[in-house]
C-alpha cells in the first residue's frame, strides 16, 4: 500500500490507532478522522513520530455535509483516495429494561450512519479510479450478546452493506471486507486482570486480542495483496468464532 | 509481510499449481522448503527449479494417503531441516459426476487425497510444532465446500476439512498452533486455458467480478495466515474467490 492514500475513520480508538501505526509502518499516506478532537490529535501525534506522511481532521461525523466536505477537500488536496477503514465502533451496554427507541436510533447513528456516509463519499472516486479497498470493522459480537443488543444489530448491519457493495462495486475494481474482532482489550473496553485471566482461559488460543492483530488483518486487505478477496468476513477472534455457527 | 528466515515448510502437492506457487513465495521469504507430491517427475523438477534460484529445498515423493509414506516424509523432513513449522495441505484433486455415475472408487479417492491426507500430515507434523512452541497449518479447501451439483465426492471432503480445520484448531490453540483454511473459488490452471471459450464464458458469467483468480492470490492468502503476526487468527474459513461465495446459483 506504499503512496496509497488511506482514509481511517474512528482513528482516535484503540483499533483505529493501531491500525494508523500499521498502515504508516507500510508506506501509505494517511488522513486519521475521527469526531473526538483531543483523542485524535494523541493518536496522530504517535503516529507522526514514526514518520508517517499523515494529517488529522476533526469531522462531526453525524453530520452528513460534513463529511462530504472532508472528502472533497482530501480527494482535491491528494488527487487519489485509495483506502477506506471503517473503525468506528460503540458500545452501549444498555439492557433491555432501560431500552427506548432514542438508545436504539443513538447506536445506529454512532455505529452505522458513518460508515454508510464516509463510503458514499468515497466510492464515486475509487470508481473513477477504477480502484479501492474498503474495510469494515465489525465484531464477533454480532452474534449476540446480553445488554448490547443495539450493538449488535448495528454490527449485523455491516454484512448486508459490506456484501451488497461488494457485489455492486466487484467489477470496478474495489473491493469491500469485513474484519470481526473476537474479544480484544482496548482502551474502550477495559478489563480488570481477574476478568482478562478469565476471557483469555476461554479462548482456544488463551489469550485476548490486541488491537495490533486486527490491525495486521487490516493491512491485508486493503494491500494490493487481496485483489480476488470481496465481501468477506475475516474474523480474528483466537478461534472463538468456532464455538458458534454462522460464522464459516 | 515479515520474513520467515529459519522456518521450515511442507506444502503438499507442490510440485503443481498454487502449491506450487506458495512454495516459491515461501522460499523467496527464506523459508526452507519441502516439496510433496505423487508425481516423482513433476518433484525433481520443481525441486532442480528452486535450487538454481539458491533456495534450501527437499523434494519428497509420497502419496498423503497413506500413513507410513507421511511418517517417512516427515521424518526425513526433519532429519534434513531439524524441525518443521508450516505445514499447508494443499494436495487435492476431483472425481466429478452426477450422483448417480460415482463409483465407490470416485468417493474414495476424492475423500482420501482431500481429506484423508490432510489428517495424516497435521498428525504427523503437530507434535514438531508443539515442541517448537507453536506452528502454523493452512488447509486449501475450496468455496465448492457449500455444496456443487456433480462434485458430491469433492465438497463432502472439502467441507470435511473445513471440520478438521476448526476442530485441530480447538485442540492445538493453547500450543501455539494456528489452522486455517483457505477456500479459493475459480483459480487459473492449465486445465482453464484449454476449455472452449463458450464454457470460459459461462463461468465468467457466474463470477461477481467478471475473472477468475490467479496462483497469486492464494500464495498471498497462505503467507497472511503464516506470519507471526497473525497468531489471533484461527479456526476461520476464508473465501479468495472473487465474491463467488456471496452469489446465489
Ligand atoms: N484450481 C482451482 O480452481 C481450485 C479451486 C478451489 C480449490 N482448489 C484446491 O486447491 C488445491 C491445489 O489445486 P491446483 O489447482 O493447484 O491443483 P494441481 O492439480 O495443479 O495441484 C495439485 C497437486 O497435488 C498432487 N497430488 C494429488 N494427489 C496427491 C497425493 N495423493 N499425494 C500427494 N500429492 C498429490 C497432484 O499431483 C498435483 O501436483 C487443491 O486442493 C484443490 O482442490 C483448486
Amino acid at each position: 500500500m506504499k503512496d496509497r492514500t488511506a482514509l481511517i475513520v474512528g482513528a482516535a480508538n484503540d483499533i483505529g490507532g493501531a491500525i494508523s501505526v500499521k498502515f504508516a509502518g507500510r508506506g501509505a499516506r494517511l488522513v486519521l478522522i475521527d469526531s473526538d478532537q483531543q483523542k485524535l490529535e494523541k493518536v496522530f501525534a504517535k503516529v507522526a513520530a514514526a514518520g508517517a506522511k499523515a494529517e488529522c481532521i476533526a469531522v462531526d461525523w453525524a453530520n452528513s455535509a460534513a463529511v462530504t466536505s472532508a472528502v472533497d477537500t482530501i480527494v482535491k488536496k491528494y488527487g487519489a483516495l485509495d483506502i477506506l477503514v471503517n473503525a468506528i465502533d460503540q458500545r452501549d451496554g444498555v439492557p433491555i429494561t432501560e431500552g427506548t427507541v432514542e438508545t436504539w436510533e443513538r447506536s445506529l447513528k454512532e455505529n452505522i450512519t458513518p460508515l454508510v456516509s464516509f463510503s458514499l463519499n468515497v466510492i464515486p472516486v475509487m470508481r473513477n479510479q477504477k480502484y479501492g479497498r474498503i474495510v469494515n470493522i465489525g465484531s464477533l459480537e454480532y452474534l449476540g450478546t446480553p445488554k448490547q443488543a443495539n450493538y449488535s444489530a448495528a454490527k449485523s448491519a455491516i454484512f448486508g452493506l459490506t456484501r451488497s457493495f461488494a457485489l455492486e462495486l466487484a467489477k470496478d475494481g474495489i473491493t469491500v471486507n469485513q474484519i470481526l474482532k473476537g474479544d480484544v482489550k482496548t482502551a474502550e473496553c477495559p478489563l480488570s486482570p481477574e476478568e482478562e485471566e478469565k476471557g483469555a482461559a476461554q479462548l482456544p488460543v488463551q489469550r485476548l486480542g490486541k488491537p495490533e492483530d486486527i490491525a495486521y488483518a487490516a493491512a491485508y486487505l486493503a494491500s494490493g495483496l487481496s485483489g480476488y478477496v470481496t465481501g468477506q468476513n475475516l474474523i480474528v477472534c483466537g478461534g472463538k468464532s468456532i464455538y458458534s455457527s454462522m460464522s464459516a | 509481510m515479515a520474513g520467515l528466515q529459519g522456518k521450515v515448510a511442507l506444502i503438499t502437492g507442490s510440485a503443481s499449481g498454487m502449491g506450487k506457487k506458495t512454495a516459491q513465495r515461501l522460499a523467496e521469504r527464506g523459508a526452507k522448503i519441502v516439496i510433496n507430491d505423487i508425481v516423482s517427475e513433476k518433484v525433481d523438477q520443481t525441486v532442480q527449479e528452486f535450487s538454481a534460484q539458491g533456495f534450501e529445498v527437499m523434494g519428497v515423493v509420497a502419496d498423503i494417503c497413506k500413513t507410513s509414506a507421511v511418517q517417512e516424509m516427515v521424518k526425513s523432513a526433519v532429519e534434513r531441516f531439524g524441525s518443521l513449522d508450516i505445514l499447508v495441505n494443499n494436495a487435492g484433486m476431483e472425481r466429478a459426476g452426477a450422483l448417480r455415475n460415482l463409483s465407490e472408487q470416485d468417493w474414495d479417492l476424492t475423500v482420501n487425497v482431500n481429506l484423508k491426507g490432510a489428517f495424516l500430515c497435521s498428525q504427523a507434523v503437530h507434535g514438531h510444532m508443539i515442541e517448537k512452541g507453536g506452528g502454523r497449518i493452512v488447509n486449501i479447501a475450496s468455496r465448492a465446500w457449500l455444496g456443487g451439483a456433480g462434485q458430491a465426492p469433492y465438497s463432502s471432503a472439502k467441507a470435511g476439512l473445513v471440520g478438521l480445520t476448526r476442530t485441530l484448531a480447538l485442540e492445538l490453540g493453547r500450543k501455539g498452533v494456528t489452522v486455517n483454511c483457505i477456500a479459493p473459488g475459480l483459480i487459473h490452471t492449465p486445465m482453464w486455458d484449454e476449455l472452449p471459450e463458450k464454457n470460459r464464458n459461462g463461468f465468467l458469467a457466474k463470477q461477481p467480478m467478471g475473472k477468475i483468480g490467479e496462483d497469486e492470490d492464494i500464495a498471498n492468502a497462505v503467507l497472511f495466515f503464516l506470519d507471526d503476526e497473525a497468531s489471533f487468527i484461527t479456526g476461520q474459513v476464508f473465501y479468495v474467490c472473487g465474491g463467488r461465495s456471496l452469489f446465489a446459483g
